[in-house]
């Protein structure tokens, strides 16, 4: 896995994973939010689209990133996910937690009036 | 330039090439000398030591090893030579030599200008030297190489007689160009030891007078030390009165000696390397011999399978397995263990092997076979001061029993497919070759389909573990438990690779033997066993293999959806990552079970033999949005993604995961 950085100012920053966010990978994802919020940003879109893979490692990672954010009160959201990842927030009911958008520009668009 | 310097350039370069590989130029006054190697770019310290007459020896640059001899200042010719080869095998000796040579044949040459008798007999010792070298290369024998070294040496010296004495590891060897014997060879020896050069007859007459050595009263005598193999040595040259030495011949003589100790080298070494290869061919044949024993198929008996297996901790073992079939249709089987390895218990396994068929394996009852056996090998296992376990196992078509006696060998296991059980049997009698007259029964042994018998050798349940832990009955029991759907031989193999698996990188010590029987019919599932060590990396293969056994399946006449493979694949990374980092905690071992495909299901059974895995109650309640916890997803996902996801703490300390996916019921999409 490598992840993709598009950071813009006055606009939420793209957080692009690309591969399989597994037991060998997510670590980095982890580390790369925790970060994100360390350095005080607000709004983090997680952008799924290029994410083939994602189990339970993956999932934590998120969830992780996720509260990590809140704590600065920031937020994050995901876009584009492939069926596999929806399948696998859906039945660990991580879809009731961050809100998914279709696309980046819906995500731009509604993301910071969302909890 | 002189023609005969092209030829000599050419000589030596074809010498150089023949021994090393390499090439060689020559230079006389800076200029190349036509007839040698097209000069290659020199890298730069190379170029240098050309230019500056300075010698530069095995420098390592540009993938070769490079040589630059220095023009001898005793002659006038300023001959240097420079050579590359691809490896030093003390290669400079000979170049020094050969450019001292070279020198004075060009000194002669300027002085004389012309092919005087002098040159002559340069040019007859360069190629005297040119030919030195190749005799390294034609005899593989040490002595045979001396004899060609003095015989050589006389015909281009002619002098009256040459004396090479060395020293072996059975005493002083001498060699003569005459072929007459040397008295006191080590008198001769003794007069040069110490000495760093060739020795004139003044010198040594005192030494070899008082020893009462004949060569006292040689007419001329020049002697140098050797270094031998088994220590120093001496290399004479003799001639009578009227023909004395001079300085010339103490040149040649030192070059010579030089060249000698680096021959005597090379023969020696290669004379070990030929006999470490020699016994290395003689082990192949005889780990190919000893295959051959083995039975070439297992017997075929209705409703059974037999597999087996054979792996000497050395070439060759002291193991053994034989099978034949009964003139009633069912089968006798044998495996052996001569005590001790190698090569010694391996020439014991073909006497069992001829005894077994020749003699035993006609008796019908296993007591009897071992009783043949054990009355007709005792005198050569008394002899040999050694004996051997064996069990012999006699099988019958659709019987509801087994008789088995077993000569002081391991348990034999015994799976009851019916209630998913091992039991262990044990041994009848002593080894064979303890007591002449040795009694050995034989037990009958209830048998019903599903039911293996395995057996082994002491090999599998002794094999050690990193941490000095035994495989031992548990491993096997814990392997045949978890593959038992699979065929014999997909289990023999789980075994081995269980056995692999325990002893991680750990050299095999000792031989190991199986032999495995199942009684039923196979199951119409296909079943793949598998044993992983505890490790991500081997995950990664397993979820391959399921992929790919999945979805290779038909399930109610229709391929597999990608969905559903994707799915059930998942889960079985979730749990296989659980036993990963919970039940080994991360810190390895062994993961072992079976994938079961059948018409309308996926199923995994995994065994781990880690720590109980007891997840907080948390896990199981719905994920509060406004908290979600951070850790935990996988068990979730598992139970979400599976029909059925049952974990279970067997008694003997092991954890059994079962999953099941169905083929209709898909969790979503």
């Amino acid at each position: 896995m490598r992840i993709d950085l598009d950071r813009q100012k006055g606009s939420p920053s793209v957080v692009r994973p690309v591969g399989s966010v597994d037991v060998d990978t997510a670590s980095m994802l982890r580390d790369t939010l925790r970060q994100m919020a360390e350095e005080g940003a607000e709004s983090v879109i997680v952008d799924l689209g290029e994410v083939e893979f994602i189990d339970s490692s993956g999932l934590s990672a998120l969830v992780s990133g996720l509260k990590a954010l809140r704590s600065k009160g920031g937020m994050l959201s995901l876009t584009r996910p492939h069926p596999q990842a929806l399948t696998a927030l859906r039945l660990t009911m991580l879809d009731r937690v961050f809100p998914i958008f279709p696309t980046i520009e819906e995500a731009v668009k509604q993301g910071p009036s969302l909890p | 330039m002189e023609r005969w310097l092209g030829d000599s350039a050419h000589l030596l370069g074809e010498a150089w090439a023949g021994l090393t590989a390499g090439a060689l130029a020559i230079y006389v006054q800076g200029a190349l000398v036509p007839g040698g190697a097209t000069r290659p770019s020199y890298p730069p310290p190379v170029r240098r030591a050309l230019e500056d007459h300075s010698p530069l020896e095995a420098l390592r640059a540009s993938r070769r090893i490079w040589w630059v001899t220095a023009p001898d200042p005793a002659a006038g010719g300023g001959v240097q030579i420079v050579a590359w080869a691809a490896e030093d095998r003390g290669w400079g000796t000979l170049l020094r030599t050969w450019s001292v040579m070279l020198s004075h044949l060009v000194d002669v040459s300027s002085t004389a200008a012309g092919l005087t008798s002098e040159l002559i007999n340069a040019w007859d010792r360069l190629t005297f030297l040119y030919d030195l070298a190749k005799i390294a290369g034609q005899h593989s024998d040490l002595g045979e190489t001396l004899e060609a070294v003095v015989r050589l040496l006389a015909r281009v010296v002619s002098v009256q007689d040459v004396v090479l004495v060395v020293a072996r590891p059975d005493g002083f060897a001498s060699f003569t160009s005459t072929g007459k014997e040397v008295p006191l060879p080590e008198v001769l020896v003794e007069s040069v030891t110490g000495a760093k050069r060739p020795l004139a007859l003044e010198e040594v007459r005192p030494a070899l007078e008082r020893a009462g050595s004949p060569l006292a009263w040689s007419g001329d005598l020049l002697v140098t030390p050797l270094q031998g193999p088994g220590g120093p040595g001496a290399l004479a040259l003799v001639n009578p009165p009227t023909d004395r030495f001079d300085a010339h011949d103490v040149q040649l003589l030192a070059s010579v000696a030089e060249q000698v100790n680096a021959l005597i080298d090379a023969a020696e070494t290669r004379a070990e390397r030929e006999k470490n290869q020699r016994l290395e061919h003689e082990l192949e044949i005889a780990a190919h011999l000893q295959s051959r024993l083995l039975p070439l198929r297992l017997p075929e008996v209705p409703n059974m399978k037999a597999a087996a297996f054979l792996r000497p901790a050395r070439r060759v073992g002291g193991d053994f397995y034989d099978a034949v079939t009964s003139e009633t249709g069912g089968m006798l089987l044998l495996l052996a263990d001569v005590a001790g390895k190698g090569m010694p218990a391996a020439l014991l396994t073909a006497l069992v092997h001829a005894v077994f068929i020749s003699e035993a394996a006609d008796r019908t009852d296993p007591g009897d076979v071992l009783q043949v056996m054990n009355r007709r090998m005792f005198p050569d296992l008394d002899r040999a001061e050694t004996f051997i376990t064996a069990v012999v196992l006699r099988l019958e078509p659709h019987a509801s029993t087994f008789a088995y006696a077993s000569a002081g060998h391991v348990d034999v296991a015994v799976w009851r497919g019916a209630e998913e059980r091992i039991e262990f049997l044990p041994a009848s009698g002593l080894p064979l070759g303890v007591e002449p007259d040795a009694v050995f029964r034989a037990r009958s042994v209830p048998l019903q389909a599903g039911d293996e018998v395995i057996l082994y050798s002491d090999g599998v349940t002794e094999a050690e573990g990193p941490n000095g832990a035994l495989f031992g009955s548990e491993g096997l029991s814990a392997i045949i438990s978890a593959t038992f759907p699979a065929s014999a031989a997909e289990q023999i193999q789980a075994i081995v690779d269980g056995l692999d698996v325990h002893r991680a990188d750990r050299p095999l010590r000792d031989d190991v033997a199986l032999l495995l029987v199942k009684v039923g019919d196979e199951s119409g599932d296909s079943v793949h066993p598998f044993v992983l060590p505890a490790r991500r990396a081997s995950v990664v293969d397993l979820l391959e293999r399921a992929r790919q056994a999945i979805g290779g399946h038909s399930f109610g006449g229709k391929p597999a959806e990608p969905y559903f493979v994707d799915e059930f694949v998942l889960a079985l990374s979730e749990i296989v990552t659980n036993q990963i980092q919970h039940a080994y905690l991360g810190q390895g071992g062994r993961i072992e079970g079976r994938l079961t495909i059948s018409s309308d299901q996926v199923g995994a059974d995994l065994f781990d033999h880690g720590v109980l895995f007891d997840p907080p109650d948390s896990d199981r309640l719905p994920v509060d949005p406004a908290n979600p916890p951070e850790r935990g997803y996988g068990l979730r996902l598992a139970r979400a993604l599976l029909d059925e996801c049952g974990y279970t703490r067997i008694g003997d300390g092991r954890n059994h995961w079962r999953l099941v996916k169905r083929a209709k019921g898909a969790t979503t999409l």
